[in-house]
């Protein structure tokens, strides 16, 4: 065990989720370590979307949610506090459908630090602009900040909205299927500035490409039925499964 | 195949066809009832000229003129006017902050099955008779406000320019406010419910609190819904006669708003309630061809806010983008 992997940047431990009567998650326990990426792989509805919204507090407004168990963002439980909105600015989330609001690109930006900083709005865009070409979006799109985000293409929407996830400078972002909606070559592009990415932040993402998760990712938690079946490293787990079920899941033989 | 095809283009040529023609009709009714409603106005708009939308005193004028064997066709339609104005104006924006309100709470807070209850409610709200609402104006509203605000003392000292009987522009802001809530409720509902759920998540992923992303989220991409809704609630208060003319005092005063709050409690007289008070005068030519000066220029009005809306709606998708 390397320095990185003793104190991780978000440490599921134990966690349980249930929705009502329904037990979505069972005893789920992760440690993602920091400057990593960490993939979850699963069929649908083996509950990885549910566990990754569950560590910036999202499933808060879901009616019956309820989990047991503790999540931990660099060694303090994040259920502890009332607030949840606290949290979220330093957990972003990128989402599977881009969701850029019906405002300019510039307005879309400079939204997270208008809300929660007092500033000139000049100071606000140069940071906007600094974190477009992060995104490597800023040639794309220097021309028409001011222009609805909605005349982007989609792949250039979801860079739009990891640049913007940027602007708080969270810690840990969270990448929910992020190129599901996305062509190829956006899928491409959106893989390389993870990678970029990962070199100040921890990132956690939920992918259904196999290719992906194993292009990517440093670390993968296969979820099969609400449990982790099998999990470690990305390389290990993908060229020597431990389990069956992983290597009829990898190899798509999976029914 | 090819047969059938060209069966199916003859069978949609003829319904688009029928459906060209009907909305033809209905584009032609309307210029009918312009042109219908001017034409007869028109000897008022001649004679009255300008001092029709710059002079008062029409509740006398009508008098004289039913009463004079000449036609008498000069009118002075600004107390009436500023009537309709005012009360459309205070009743929309009360409305307005209510009903955007609860159309706020049973979109957003209700649970689903008390949210489904109320929008039934609403809709329900949203169909009562006006007539019903001036009722309840005359027997609740009317002697709540003159026992509330209405003194002896009060009533001595405007004697001589006017009545204060609880009748007037408070009364006729409240009722109006009661009929407009439920329309704005049930439509600005439907715009907050249609906004789209990953726009609500993108605030609340940026640390948003519940409030801040009603707020600076769902109002703003339901917007051109709610403005829809406030729009179609004017018309209905621009339109409305019989519950206002049962609680406006019948007088059609220019509001004086050096007298602060005594203007609240002043008689008005709205244009639509006016056509409907001094209908039975309409045998009288010269009566009839004001009541048609006034309905002139309350589609006037009418036409002005509904083209208003429209720039107002075209500006803001073009400046921030289109939603959804």
């Amino acid at each position: 065990m390397n320095e990185e992997e003793k104190n991780p940047a978000i440490k599921i431990e134990n966690v349980n989720i249930r929705y009502g009567d329904n037990r979505v998650l069972n005893d789920v326990s992760i440690d993602v370590p920091k400057n990593s990426i960490y993939a979850f792989i699963g069929p649908s509805g083996c509950g990885k979307t549910t566990m990754i919204r569950s560590i910036n507090r999202m499933n808060d407004f879901v009616a019956g949610f309820k989990l047991t168990g503790r999540v931990l963002l660099n060694g303090t439980d994040i259920y502890t506090d009332k607030k949840p909105q606290v949290l979220r600015k330093k957990i972003g989330m990128v989402f599977q459908q881009p969701n850029p609001l019906p405002v300019s690109i510039m307005q879309n930006m400079i939204l997270p630090l208008t809300e929660h900083y007092r500033g000139a709005i000049s100071h606000f865009r140069e940071l906007a602009e600094q974190k477009l070409k992060a995104c490597a979006l800023y040639g794309e799109v220097k021309d028409k900040l001011d222009k609805p985000a909605f005349e982007l293409s989609g792949g250039q929407q979801q860079r739009l909205c990891i640049a913007r996830a940027l602007m708080l400078e969270p810690s840990v972002i969270l990448f929910d299927e992020p190129c599901s909606a996305l062509d190829p070559i956006s899928t491409h592009t959106i893989e390389d500035l993870l990678i970029e990415l990962k070199k100040e932040r921890t990132i956690i993402i939920v992918t259904h490409n196999m290719e992906q998760a194993r292009r990517v990712s440093d670390y993968t938690a296969f979820f099969y039925n609400g449990v982790i079946a099998e999990a470690g490293q990305t390389n290990k787990l993908f060229f020597t499964p431990e389990t069956e079920l992983l290597e009829k899941y990898i190899t798509g033989k999976f029914s | 195949m090819k047969k059938n095809s060209g069966k199916r283009k003859i069978s949609e040529k003829i319904s688009e066809t029928i459906m060209s023609a009907l909305a033809g009709i209905g584009v032609l009714a309307i210029l009918f009832i312009f042109v219908f409603v001017f034409l007869r106005a028109l000897p008022v708009f001649k004679e009255s000229g300008i001092g029709l939308f710059i002079s008062t005193g029409f509740e006398r004028q009508v008098v004289t003129a039913y009463g004079s064997a000449e036609p008498l066709y000069s009118f002075g339609l600004l107390g009436l006017i500023t009537g309709t104005l005012a009360t459309t104006t205070l009743a929309i924006v009360t409305a307005s902050l209510i009903g955007i309100g609860s159309a706020v709470v049973i979109s957003e807070f209700a649970p689903r099955p008390l949210a489904y209850s109320l929008t039934s409610l609403v809709r329900l709200l949203a169909s009562i008779p006006s007539v019903i609402f001036g009722l309840v104006g005359v027997i609740i509203v009317v002697p709540f406000i003159s026992s509330l605000f209405v003194t002896t003392e009060l009533q001595l000292q405007y004697l001589s320019r006017f009545q204060i009987t609880g009748r007037g522009l408070l009364a006729s802001v409240i009722v109006l406010t009661f009929m407009l809530v439920p329309t704005v409720t049930a439509l600005s509902a439907d715009a907050i419910a249609a906004v789209p759920k990953r726009f609500k998540e993108a605030g609340y992923a940026m640390g948003m609190t519940r409030f801040r992303v009603i707020l600076k989220i769902i109002l703003p991409t339901g917007r051109s819904g709610i403005i829809a809704s406030v729009i179609l609630a004017a018309g209905r208060g621009i339109g409305e006669a019989i519950a206002l003319a049962m609680v406006c005092g019948g007088i059609g005063l220019v509001p004086d708003l050096s007298l602060g709050f005594v203007t609240l409690l002043a008689p008005v007289l709205p244009l639509s309630a006016a056509i409907m008070v001094n209908s039975e005068g309409a045998g009288s030519q010269s009566v009839s061809a004001a009541l048609f000066a006034c309905a002139a220029v309350l589609l006037l009005i009418g036409t002005v806010l509904s083209i208003t809306a429209r720039a107002v709606n075209s500006y803001m998708r073009k400046k921030i983008g289109d939603a959804a």
